[in-house]
């Protein structure tokens, strides 16, 4: 998704807001497959693994699962597990949910794989210039940490600290790597300080600034993005689109204004991929013309 | 002119009755580059962090710092730090920020410098520097010395006058020590910033300086060219730390000026013999055996290690070089068994590591200090963490070090201290990384005297250095690995004389004759 890579924050954050939300507020099986596929393919063509998309899935089977077995609601008995029946209806709000809930941990897979640490204090900055660079200082605290835990660590094993290998010496063992690691990350804390100082922090207001530009295709981006938005939603406020699941299965009366919502829809879920298909043949006939 | 000046300046700190500067009176003339040499302790650090007034210890002083003509403590916070750059020793812990190009801005930031002025000099300083091409990437990421080279290069960013450095390469490798110091006279020779820098070892920085100061127990004890200083011969300590051909003209009463670097020293030395005697080491059975080790980090990863061997006697002391990255700090991980390969084989006095039960394996028949020993302290103070042991018997003195918490200590003591610890539990075997990063030469005298005792008691010890001069002193063979392999071994004596590189510069200015 090299495309939505290259684009400004600000669109993008608008971007997913929009598209999980409408999902979330439309509720409607048609939307939520839309989505879906939308989500996997996005979360194919940016190289997604697969031992993610296999954990996805079992978060798919898990909560497909429990809502039929829970729920007691619905007319339409399809099965029996002993005297409780299983109702159509509740299978197919489980399989909406669960859908609903495995496209957006799809969609978040690429987005925090696009919102990188730098995009994010970006879109923090015009907010407190001190929160960004707080933001900034935290964020390089996570690896550091990990770092220095496997230093120590590695490092008392190998001056026999680490004890018998008994549950006891292992669990002291762990308490000790982690106090010593708390003990280090006070340390780090005062030196990084001095070193703040004397780079001239705390001497007055501070300035921020960023290295993203708004360009012409974030400004399609967002155009066509919000446009998309606000005929899906549009229709609704018009035509009924509720999807109703219980007490018995009833889709919305078809109606002009709820074609105009569901296609606008679609085109918003593929809206990343489209652009970035387009943007794949735009290079490859530049390629052909060099 | 002077742009820094210390008039009878005597600082004591709280809690001390012994005062740390005793009446230090220097000059450093502006643009000037200049080397504040003299063991640990003797108050260099102290000296630096008083002429930056954010940083200053806190203590009783007295006589007055006068920078361009006004006493530092009339500068405001702004000014000092806008026009005093200061780097200390931990280029690990003092960045800020996750991002490359972030932390270049973090100073113009903080004083508020405007869009077009910040990324006007930020982009200078980072094409300079070769940051140019990872302006995005984590500071994570970073070798320790490109660290070390990113704060300078903040640093800088906000244009000072006066840039102080407090042992900046003391947690480095001589390769990335050679870069940062190169690095320190192209700033100070095309950008005309003063440059101070406190260090012990010497070896580079003399021959680059304007002047040198020379530090004992507070006290200046001479300062000048360094020409000039070294005509009279200074003390045992200082002179331990001097560059060879400073130690060689005066051991050997060599007529003329004082050669400052090797290319001056070989034409006074070239086939000079001193004749000490060398060590006769006697080996007894297999210490380490390695066999045809294949490793790599996560299955991604290309091979670090690739069939690499190794066997070190009973007895043995075995330095390993190689470039950064070349294996060998993987491959005395992978000895210790704290990696493990996916092919090959380790045998620690002919057992599997898997074969040492109930932690007999660590401590007692191997101990390794890594690259980083920050890990090896987990005591608020130094005497915790010996809980008690017999330290008498050890080879350094730490007496000194124990009611210190271990995070204070000097890159060159944290060292000693971890290199003390390794010892407490007697193993037969020590693997160790870079054992002397930021230790002068008065501790790595000891440490050779240490390691070469032990090995007289049949201790074997594989030494991962690139400091050559050492291992002239202290190894008995030397390998050097390249790309994953070991592809040479040979007795010290024939690799330093064998290599053009990786040898002393005693040996580049006799052309062998000496190592």
């Amino acid at each position: 998704m090299k495309w939505l890579y290259d684009r400004n924050p600000w669109p993008v954050l608008l971007y997913y807001l929009s598209v999980t939300t409408l999902s979330a507020v439309f509720n409607n099986p048609y939307y939520t497959a839309a989505l879906a596929v939308a989500a996997v393919v996005s979360f194919i063509v940016d190289g997604g693994r697969a031992k993610a998309a296999l954990s996805f899935a079992a978060v798919f089977a898990l909560t497909f699962i429990v809502n039929p077995v829970v729920s007691k609601k619905g007319s339409t008995p399809v099965i029996f597990i002993g005297d409780d029946p299983v109702t159509a209806e509740a299978i197919l709000y489980g399989l909406n949910s669960a859908a609903l809930i495995t496209a957006v941990m799809f969609l978040f897979y690429v987005f925090t794989k696009v919102m990188d640490s730098e995009k994010l204090l970006y879109l923090t900055s015009p907010f407190s210039a001190a929160a960004a660079m707080t933001l900034s200082a935290v964020l390089r605290f996570a690896p550091l940490y990990a770092r220095q835990a496997g230093v120590i660590s590695d490092q008392q094993k190998a001056l026999g600290a680490g004890g018998d290998g008994s549950i006891p010496a292992r669990l002291r063992f762990g308490a000790r790597v982690f106090s010593a690691l708390s003990t280090w990350a006070l340390e780090n804390g005062i030196t990084a300080a001095d070193s703040m100082a004397c780079r001239g922090y705390g001497t007055g207001k501070r300035s921020f600034y960023s290295f993203y530009k708004f360009k012409p295709s974030d400004t399609v981006f967002l155009v066509s993005g919000l446009c998309l938005t606000a005929a899906c939603a549009l229709p609704a406020l018009f035509c009924d689109c509720r999807f109703g699941y219980y007490p018995g299965i009833k889709p919305p009366q078809m109606s002009a204004g709820l074609m105009i919502s569901f296609s606008a829809f679609v085109l918003l879920s593929f809206l990343p991929i489209i652009f970035e298909t387009a943007d794949r043949i735009r290079w490859k006939y530049l390629r052909q013309k060099i | 002119m002077e742009i820094l000046k210390t008039e009878d300046l005597s600082f004591t700190y709280d809690k001390s009755d012994r005062p740390a500067l005793s009446h230090v009176s220097i000059a450093v003339e502006r643009g000037a580059f200049v080397t504040v040499c003299g063991p640990t302790g003797s108050g260099k650090s102290t000296l630096l962090r008083l002429i930056k007034k954010e940083i200053s210890p806190k203590g009783v002083t007295s006589g007055r710092i006068l920078f361009g003509g006004r006493p530092v403590s009339d500068l405001s916070e702004r000014q000092s730090a806008e026009r005093i750059g200061f780097v200390v020793q931990r280029p690990e812990e003092q960045i800020v920020s996750d991002r490359v190009g972030s932390e270049l801005l973090f100073g113009a930031q903080s004083l508020g410098y405007d869009r077009q002025t910040a990324l006007r000099r930020a982009a200078e300083i980072s094409d300079l520097f070769g940051f140019t091409d990872s302006f995005g990437d984590r500071t994570s990421g970073l070798s320790g010395g490109k660290k070390q080279l990113l704060t300078l290069a903040s640093t800088l960013v906000t244009s000072p006058s006066l840039l102080l450095l407090d042992e900046p390469t003391s947690r480095l490798d001589p390769v990335a020590s050679a870069d940062l110091i190169s690095m320190l006279v192209r700033i100070n020779r095309e950008l005309g910033v003063t440059v101070v820098v406190a260090e012990h070892d010497t070896s580079r920085l003399l021959a680059v300086s304007d002047a040198v100061i020379f530090m004992e127990n507070g006290v200046v004890t001479a300062q000048g060219a360094p020409r000039d200083v070294l005509r009279t011969r200074p003390s045992e300590r200082i002179l331990s730390d001097m560059p060879a051909p400073v130690r060689l003209y005066h051991e050997a009463g060599a007529p003329g000026e004082c050669p400052l670097d090797v290319k001056e020293g070989r034409a006074v030395f070239y086939g000079y013999k001193s004749g000490k005697p060398g060590r006769k080491p006697a080996y007894g059975g297999v210490a380490l055996s390695v066999k045809d080790l294949y490793f790599r980090y996560g299955r991604d990863g290309k091979d670090v290690l690739r069939g690499t061997g190794l066997e070190v006697r009973e007895g043995e002391i075995r330095f390993i070089f190689g470039g950064n990255g070349c294996g060998k700090s993987t491959l005395l991980g992978c000895a210790a068994a704290l990696l493990r390969p996916y092919s090959g084989s380790v045998r620690i006095f002919g057992k599997k590591p898997g074969d040492y039960k109930n932690g007999q394996l660590y401590g007692e028949t191997v101990a390794m200090l890594c690259q980083d020993v920050s890990g090896a302290f987990t005591y608020e103070t130094v005497r915790e963490q010996f809980g008690g042991a017999d330290i008498s018997s050890l080879p350094f003195d730490i007496s000194g070090l124990l009611d210190r918490h271990p995070y204070d200590l000097s890159g060159g003591e944290t060292q000693i201290a971890a290199f003390c610890l390794a010892l407490l539990k007697k193993p037969r075997l020590l693997l160790l990384d870079e054992p002397t990063k930021g230790m002068d030469a008065y501790a790595k005298r000891i440490f050779t005297d240490a390691v070469r005792s032990l090995a007289d008691e049949g201790v074997a010890a594989v030494i991962a250095s690139h400091d050559t001069e050492l291992a002239a002193s202290c190894a008995d063979t030397c390998s050097m690995m390249f790309g994953g392999e070991v592809i040479c071994t040979a007795d010290t004596q024939e690799f330093m004389r064998g290599n053009k590189f990786y040898t002393t510069d005693v040996c580049r200015m006799t052309g062998g004759a000496e190592i």
